[in-house]
């Protein structure tokens, strides 16, 4: 699915003393089938441009176009849009409750209609891309499981939706590695199937290995659009404006003081590895 | 300088009824006063469970365990313990009581019976020492995540307790608010606090004395952090990447290329290569 804000602006509490700007003039355009990640400091508006974007809140100006429909046009299918844009909040294991996991997977389906066999086949299909068997876990608690577990059932209830848009609200805080790793890779299968995703995140060594594209927020505003190449190429200026860059970045930065030829868009390991080989050999 | 945690073949079951898995296993392990000490380990490694013990939140099932000289298993010593062992936990909006920071600040020593008026010059204290005073006043709801996390720790700090414990305070942060509250917490450690931190992030445990490998519920290996972290089946056991530094030098060394020793922060990275 592909999204597109145009001059998108979000205020709340307007003509209030407690009014606050939270998005200011956002364009921009995620093609169908992209992985974007989404960065910037606490109150920056990512979170509000991800609501904006799935249609629970409504912009105070702009247009937000998915598929290249104004979902708050009169004619625009609202429940159509739940369906289609599955949003993974900030620790959504703490939404779990249903007595079994299958139950709850199959929460989120009660109202669209499907046939029982419809809904099976779905939930089946969303746990097995979240790493489960079908078979072994969906009569258990989803309670009983661990914590990168339970993170991984909890996005199998949104995905049980079958969304063509999946977006994330700092989806890998709190999980060890190994469980950042599983879930990673299953979102990467996921992409790699068709599903554009969105994912907001601090972690820009993640986003600098996995996401196509980083979008940077700053202030409400587009401070940097691009590949991570690109966006964490201009050190100083990110710096300058209090945004981390990702570790590997860091190292080639430090290397590059040192009079390395390192490219400024080393933001991958394995980038980064090659380079000081090659240096190395020299 | 005395003990300032010492657990004994400590065991936890959270299902003691049935053949629960236990969350602690023979656990022992020895926190020195003014330590700074790290834990790390996978999710459901047992870590929290240990740090619910330190502020007697869960009571001693098995083993022995002392909190600053106080036995954890003598229920006087409860109120005491959880005085002289402050927690400090992940989420900050869940650890406000107040919305005003003065009120939540005093909540704490209010409730250890401090004297009233010795309350402000506590508050005061607390957040000199997280370096936000004056905010007395203000409402918690207006801060970023870095100074709520840094209110929390005021608000431990105001009970004055010798150990403090971290559980994953910084994964809800963005970078800003992370670099702020492990600045506060290096501070408190210099100041002469015994720190304990847990944590997911392998880089925050670098500039620990000592870090302590948890898995399974048992203590799998402590040492310092050069110790633990180049030592890759440690690691691999554990199922933690090391820090870069440390990926560089192992994977560099796979390629045939051997540093002239393995770094563990970007500073010695870069002096390692430069060298």
């Amino acid at each position: 699915m592909s999204v597109e804000l145009r001059n998108v602006s979000c205020v709340y509490a307007p003509g209030t003393p407690y009014e606050t700007r939270a998005v200011t003039e956002l364009s921009l355009t995620i093609r169908d089938g992209e992985f974007a990640g989404v960065m910037g400091k606490t109150g920056c508006g990512k979170s509000t441009m991800i609501q904006l974007i799935a249609g629970l809140m409504r912009p105070s100006g702009g247009q937000i176009l998915l598929d290249g429909q104004d979902i708050n046009g009169k004619n625009f299918d609202r429940d159509g849009l739940r369906r289609r844009v599955g949003v993974v909040f900030q620790f959504p294991e703490i939404q779990l409750f249903e007595t079994t996991v299958k139950r709850d997977v199959a929460f989120g389906l009660r109202h669209f209609g499907w046939t029982e066999e419809e809904k099976e086949s779905s939930v089946r299909e969303a746990l097995e891309r979240m790493g489960f068997s079908y078979e072994a876990v969906k009569d258990k608690s989803p309670l009983g499981f661990s914590g990168g577990e339970k993170r991984r059932l909890a996005v199998a209830g949104v995905l049980a939706a079958r969304p063509e848009l999946l977006i994330l609200d700092e989806p890998l805080a709190g999980l060890d590695p190994l469980g950042r790793e599983a879930l990673l890779t299953l979102l990467g299968e996921l992409n790699r199937d068709g599903t554009t995703i969105l994912m907001v995140s601090h972690d820009a060594d993640t986003l600098a290995e996995y996401a196509d594209r980083i979008i940077l927020l700053k202030d409400g505003r587009l401070f940097r659009d691009g590949p991570a190449a690109e966006v964490f190429a201009d050190y100083d200026a990110l710096k300058d404006n209090g945004i981390g860059v990702c570790r590997v970045r860091e190292a080639a930065e430090a290397l590059r003081r040192r009079g390395w030829e390192i490219p400024a868009g080393t933001v991958r390991y394995g980038q980064l590895l090659d380079e000081i080989a090659g240096r190395w050999r020299q | 300088m005395k003990e300032a945690v010492q657990a004994k073949h400590l065991v936890h079951t959270y299902s003691p009824a049935g053949n629960g898995r236990r969350s602690l296993d023979d656990f022992s392990l020895t926190v020195m006063g003014g330590e700074f000490l790290a834990i790390l380990g996978h999710n459901g490694c047992g870590k929290t469970t240990l740090a619910r013990h330190l502020n007697a939140l869960l009571a001693v099932q098995q083993g022995e365990l002392t909190v600053a000289c106080l036995d954890a298993r003598n229920s006087a010593n409860v109120w005491k313990i959880r005085q002289r062992a402050g927690m400090v936990f992940q989420n900050p909006d869940n650890q406000f009581v107040s919305s005003v920071i003065g009120e939540d600040l005093a909540f704490g020593p209010r409730n250890f019976g401090v004297p009233e008026q010795e309350i402000p010059r506590r508050i005061q204290q607390a957040l000199e020492t997280v370096g936000m005073s004056g905010y007395e006043k203000r409402s918690t709801h207006l801060l970023s995540g870095g100074q709520k996390q840094r209110i929390a720790i005021a608000g431990v700090l105001a009970a004055e307790p010798d150990i403090l414990i971290f559980d994953e305070v910084t994964s809800m942060l963005d970078p800003e608010g992370r670099r702020d509250v492990l600045g506060t917490i290096g501070r408190l450690h210099a100041r002469g606090r015994t720190v304990i931190l847990i944590s997911h992030d392998i880089e925050e445990a670098v500039g620990a004395d000592r870090v302590a490998l948890i898995h399974d519920g048992r203590l799998l290996a402590v040492g310092t952090p050069r110790e633990m972290f180049t030592d890759a089946d440690l690691m691999r056991r554990t199922g933690l990447t090391p820090p870069l530094p440390v990926r560089v030098y192992n994977d560099l060394r796979e390629r045939g290329i051997t540093l002239p020793f393995c770094p563990l922060t970007m500073e010695e990275l870069e002096e390692a290569l430069c060298r």
